[in-house]
């Protein structure tokens, strides 16, 4: 029984995520829907809970949230936006799960996910090129280096403050 | 507070964040010192043209069979128009550096400045 109840409230845990996520993808959206931004640079708010499920949850559950976010934005923006957004969230995720295994007694979730960030735009770029049949994509990286880190940077320091306040809840221990 | 600010950064995310800047400086850094001015035109990972750049006296318009228009400049190559939803293939500007590229994935197209150094390394060592 206890067991079971455990795997239900992992699984509405996911969901939740999950969901929170993508709005927070739509959110940013419209937040830079007017800024001049270079393509392949935004804030990554969804990172944000795809890190802190990777953390509090468990790399299913985070793999689980970047196969759904790679699902809508195929619904929602077309094959390739839903190819490019698969391949950098699965290395991202994977690298935010790598970090976290190793022992981060000096690393906080603002280095961490700024590694995460870099190989989202990694990901992407590598995955753009392979759909393109051409690895001169290289020039890009600089930009994305620096997106990433600085969003990343944003994002993780997000996820340090709030951390406190989401241990406390009950459910999500 | 000492305590507080801890929680929120600590050295080492820093020493995360300079090395990621230290990286894309570097490569920014060899990006702009291969300067060349010969442009490609790719479709379908195919090279449908090759353009010198720096011959090109007035700006002219080239439209490819898939319906995207590239604009070849003296000393620069852009997209002009495309059918694509999203346009980022335009958005992406002028191209005038060796190493850069802009693509347009809808239509597997892709343009880009080929790295041509001209007069060689400018150091050695051994």
């Amino acid at each position: 029984m206890n067991d079971k109840r455990r795997r239900l409230t992992r699984l509405t845990v996911t969901a939740m995520l999950a969901a929170a996520a993508l709005a927070m993808s739509f959110f940013e959206r419209l937040l830079t829907a007017g800024l001049p931004l270079p393509p392949g640079v935004k804030p990554g708010f969804s990172n944000i809970a795809v890190l802190f499920a990777c953390a509090a949850v468990g790399l299913p559950c985070a793999l689980f949230i970047v196969v759904i976010k790679a699902g809508f934005a195929f619904l929602t923006a077309g094959a390739t936006a839903g190819f490019l957004s698969l391949c950098g969230g699965l290395l991202s995720v994977l690298t935010m799960f790598a970090l976290l295994k190793l022992k981060r007694e000096r690393l906080t979730y603002a280095g961490i996910s700024v590694c995460s960030a870099v190989a989202h735009n990694i990901g992407q770029l590598g995955a753009a090129s392979l759909l393109a049949g051409s690895a001169l994509y290289l020039s890009w990286l600089p930009v994305l280096l620096v997106s990433g880190a600085v969003f990343g940077a944003v994002t993780g320091v997000i996820l340090n403050v709030v951390m406190p306040a989401l241990t406390n809840v009950r459910f999500l221990r | 507070m000492k305590d507080k600010l801890q929680k929120i950064v600590r050295p080492a995310d820093l020493i995360v964040v300079a090395a990621v800047l230290a990286v894309a400086a570097v490569l920014w850094a060899v990006l702009a010192h291969l300067t060349g001015t010969t442009a490609q035109i790719v479709c379908d990972g195919e090279v449908i043209a090759t353009i010198d750049l720096s011959a090109v006296k007035e700006a002219y318009d080239v439209t490819l069979d898939n319906g995207v228009t590239v604009r070849v400049e003296p000393g620069a190559i852009c997209f002009a128009a495309s059918d694509c939803a999203n346009l980022l293939c335009i958005h992406a500007g002028k191209l005038t550096r060796a190493g850069q590229s802009a693509a347009c994935l809808p239509n597997k197209t892709l343009i880009r400045i080929t790295g041509r150094d001209r007069r060689g390394p400018d150091a050695l060592t051994g």
